[in-house]
């Protein structure tokens, strides 16, 4: 008998010594006070050095401990942050005058020096910052005085200011002091909010910087939480865990209303989605009337309609609404079967098969789009075979490697809003992700890219996004929206490019 | 019995050498992450820089032999994602796994042993019908769905514990309940038949034809001789746990090391996959170590067979 125990206890004591005592975790509660609220997004940051990373989610998180020269309000228009102002000296010279009187939140003063220190941290050789073609333009900065920097660009570049956005400061000294490696885990920005503390995969803590320079923030103190799993952030936030999540899928928008304590918001995200057609494979594909009958084969409306159950808005061309440059005055494709057959019948391509890659679980409802659109691709005369590449890692070599399938899905979206990062990166000859190759087009983008009169330049890509739009390298679908689950206790609406600043929730 | 041990770990050794062959060569198989960790729009230029800075220029034996030199110096490498070593971020997760898989497997233990032993000892009768539906049910259920439900019902209909997340005690119940469910029916329906076998043998009919009572055979000499491979189960159930907690992790938002490796491996993360796999393997290893030394406990026979061999 007392060996029988000893047995047990033995089972009992391993038990116990590989829990490492984890069973004392910390127990701080998670209910929060009044004035405090809890953010729940699908993955954890990467970084607290903002400079180290180009993730999404990342820099949301990042953007209330950081402040950055400009910034973008509600309606997405440039605004002053830690820049009060800048001017163009000359077509390569932008002059910027900095605010004066702020600190970091180690008390270390913010001037010019912060700002040749934070750009040139970033090109250091040995830095592996993913933030590097951000600024690729920039030659050098210049300290004219404590308050007034001057950035001189390799080319004249129109994209500066919108490139502010995303110059993040940081603390020259405290960097030094600490290292990259410290100054990650324990970051010092100018921002609203103060870094508290931050638990790999669990949490991530700030409080309220009350001598932020655009005042006291309503919110006291943010919890950052990632949580990957759809059902458990729903029920995060049902059950008053989490005030504020972010991906809600439309078929759940049923299930949230059902809750009385929370309700839903969205707006049209700048993330567009589309299907590129790989012209560059040559065959049918590379015939510009093929690609116009893809374009005009599918009723996009009806699959936004059907599938995302009215959650996205149409785009006419390669740029969503939200986005400077954007042309309302281009037309949609109709959706027209009898053009598309006549166009494939013109190009003597009546009996065309496709593959169709899309991804699983990277944009709301992929698979199913993708499904719906080689539904009715087939239907209307283009045979279309759906290939679902699961593993994100796989997909994105596919695609980088220009060795996608005849059509591959993909979405767009680059902090900046600048409109260039929509149309360069996707659809000029030889760029990482474009399968699509046409002179005229690339000339259009680098003059627009290059223009310096504001006006001329919308009107650049005015003529280069109906360009772009005739000639069809995309089956052109929607822009998405962001659907969010809110806590009816906070006040507090979406923006459109993807972020959350905490200094517009309310109570 | 230290020779035993000794050739035991030597043993360990050579498993953990044939893991990391494996793991390395996988990883490599599955292709360059410099351009999962650069943006979409980047330049062949910088991948080149960021390829030549994380050492991947080198020949894959180059860089196994390096792995290896610092891997026995405890050095895993910096995390190519987090710009962390490997295993500071280990240590910082795997508590929370641990406290997890020993969570379930506690709680399995609790529940499945008596359980088992109630089902032997009342054969064919309502309680045993009962234990056998619920060992069904515990190993029909996929983690995902039922922890699901567990949200579901015990987080959002009562509001009992929290719905994700690692917020002290209350927090743990639902993941370690559907993390254990498995275990808790495999070890049932062994318990149950390691009782049944013990029970028909001719010394317990001895034991009672003598007259020793039916607590002390039951729990004194059948229970202790149904237990041999209990343990075996116990042990390999810790390593099923362990790796069953990824899911789990994921559901409930528990920062533990499942998440972490999950995550790694989209990422192509060569570094942090192979600590994490080293740190996996040596743990099994160590669990397999120690319940083979449990055996000496119960079964002295084990070692003298085993030493002689």
């Amino acid at each position: 008998m007392l060996s029988t125990f000893r047995f047990v206890a033995a089972i009992m004591a391993m038990v116990a010594a590989l829990a490492g005592g984890g069973l004392a975790a910390p127990a701080e509660a998670w209910a929060a006070g009044e004035r405090d609220v809890t953010i729940a997004q699908g993955i954890d940051a990467e970084f607290l050095d903002v400079q180290m990373t180009n993730n999404i989610v990342t820099l949301i998180i990042n953007t209330s401990i950081y402040d950055t020269l400009l910034t973008r309000d509600k309606q997405l228009q440039l605004v002053p942050a830690l820049a009060t102002s800048y001017k163009l000296v000359s077509d390569k010279v932008w002059e910027v005058k900095l605010r004066q009187g702020v600190k970091f939140h180690n008390g270390e003063p913010f001037d010019a020096n912060a700002v040749k220190f934070s750009f040139e941290r970033i090109n250091r050789g040995d830095f592996k910052s993913p933030q590097k073609g951000w600024f690729a333009p920039i030659e050098a900065v210049e300290i004219v005085d404590p308050y007034t920097v001057r950035f001189h660009t390799k080319v004249p570049d129109p994209a500066m200011p919108a490139r502010m956005t995303l110059m993040y400061q940081l603390a020259p000294k405290y960097v030094a002091q600490v290292g990259d490696a410290q100054a990650n885990l324990k970051p010092v920005g100018t921002g609203p909010f103060k870094f508290v503390e931050w638990t790999k995969n669990d949490r991530i803590v700030v409080e309220a910087n009350d001598a932020h320079w655009s005042g006291k923030p309503a919110v006291r103190r943010a919890t950052w939480r990632p949580i990957p799993e759809l059902g458990a952030r729903i029920a995060a936030l049902q059950t008053g865990q989490a005030d504020l999540i972010v991906n809600v899928p439309p078929d759940q928008l049923q299930a949230l209303a059902a809750t009385k304590t929370v309700r839903v918001e969205k707006t049209p995200s700048c993330r567009i989605i589309y299907f590129g057609i790989a012209q560059i494979k040559g065959g049918p594909l590379a015939d510009r009337r093929v690609r116009q009958a893809i374009n005009h084969a599918v009723d996009v409306q009806g699959i936004i309609d059907s599938v995302l159950l009215g959650n996205g808005k149409r785009i006419n061309s390669s740029m969503p609404p939200n986005v400077w440059g954007y042309d309302p005055s281009i037309p949609f494709y109709d959706y027209n079967p009898k053009k598309a057959k006549e166009l494939l019948a013109a190009a003597g391509q009546t009996n065309i098969q496709l593959t169709l890659q899309a991804p699983n679980g990277r944009w709301a409802m992929d698979k199913d789009i993708a499904q719906a659109v080689a539904g009715q691709l087939t239907e209307n005369g283009i045979k279309t075979n759906v290939k679902i590449i699961g593993e994100w890692g796989s997909y994105v070599r596919s695609v980088l490697d220009h060795k996608t399938e005849d059509i591959f899905m993909n979405g767009w979206c680059l902090p900046s809003l600048e409109p260039d990062h929509w149309v360069t990166p996707n659809l000029h000859t030889g760029e990482p992700v474009s399968q699509y190759s046409n002179p005229e087009v690339d000339k259009l983008m680098e003059q627009a890219r290059a223009e310096m009169n504001v006006e001329k330049r919308k009107q650049l890509y005015s003529q280069l996004l109906r360009l772009i739009r005739d000639d069809a390298p995309w089956l052109f679908m929607y822009s998405q929206m962001d659907i969010y689950g809110v806590n009816n206790r906070i006040k507090w609406t979406p923006r459109g490019d993807e972020s959350i600043r905490l200094t517009e929730i309310g109570f | 019995m230290v020779g035993y041990v000794l050739r035991r770990l030597l043993q360990s050794v050579l498993v953990l050498l044939g893991v990391s062959v494996i793991v390395f060569g996988l990883l490599h198989l599955t292709g360059d992450p410099t351009r999962l960790l650069l943006p979409l729009e980047a330049r062949e230029e910088d991948v080149r820089q960021l390829r030549a800075l994380l050492g991947l220029d080198d020949p894959l034996w180059v860089q196994y032999l390096r792995f290896l030199w610092r891997a026995v110096r405890g050095d895993f490498g910096v995390s190519f994602k987090h710009q962390v070593p490997a295993l500071t971020l280990i240590r910082q997760t795997l508590p929370a796994t641990l406290e997890l898989t020993a969570a379930g497997l506690g709680l399995a233990l609790v529940v499945a042993v008596p359980a088992g032993i109630v089902a032997a000892l009342r054969r064919n009768s309502l309680l045993d019908a009962v234990c056998s539906v619920g060992v069904l049910l515990g190993q029909a259920m996929p983690v995902y769905w039922l922890g699901l439900l567990l949200i579901l019902v015990f987080a959002v209909k009562l509001g009992w514990f929290p719905a994700a997340g690692r917020d002290g005690l209350l927090s743990l119940v639902l993941p370690a309940v559907a993390l254990g469910a498995f275990s808790m029916a495999r070890i049932a329906r062994m318990a149950r038949s390691g009782m049944l076998e013990v029970l028909a043998q001719d010394y317990v009919r001895t034991a009672r034809a003598a007259g020793v009572s039916a607590f002390v055979v039951t729990y004194k000499y059948a229970l202790k001789n149904a237990a041999i491979p209990l343990v075996t189960i116990v042990g390999l159930e810790f390593g099923v746990l362990l790796g069953g907690a990824v899911i789990t992790e994921t559901i409930f938002a528990w920062p533990g090391v499942g998440r972490l490796a999950v995550d790694a491996i989209f990422s192509r993360d060569y570094p942090l996959v192979q600590a994490i796999v080293a740190m996996l393997a040596t743990l099994f290893v160590l669990i397999t170590l120690v319940m083979d030394l449990v055996y000496t406990y119960l079964d002295p026979r084990i070692v003298f067979v085993r030493a002689k061999a």
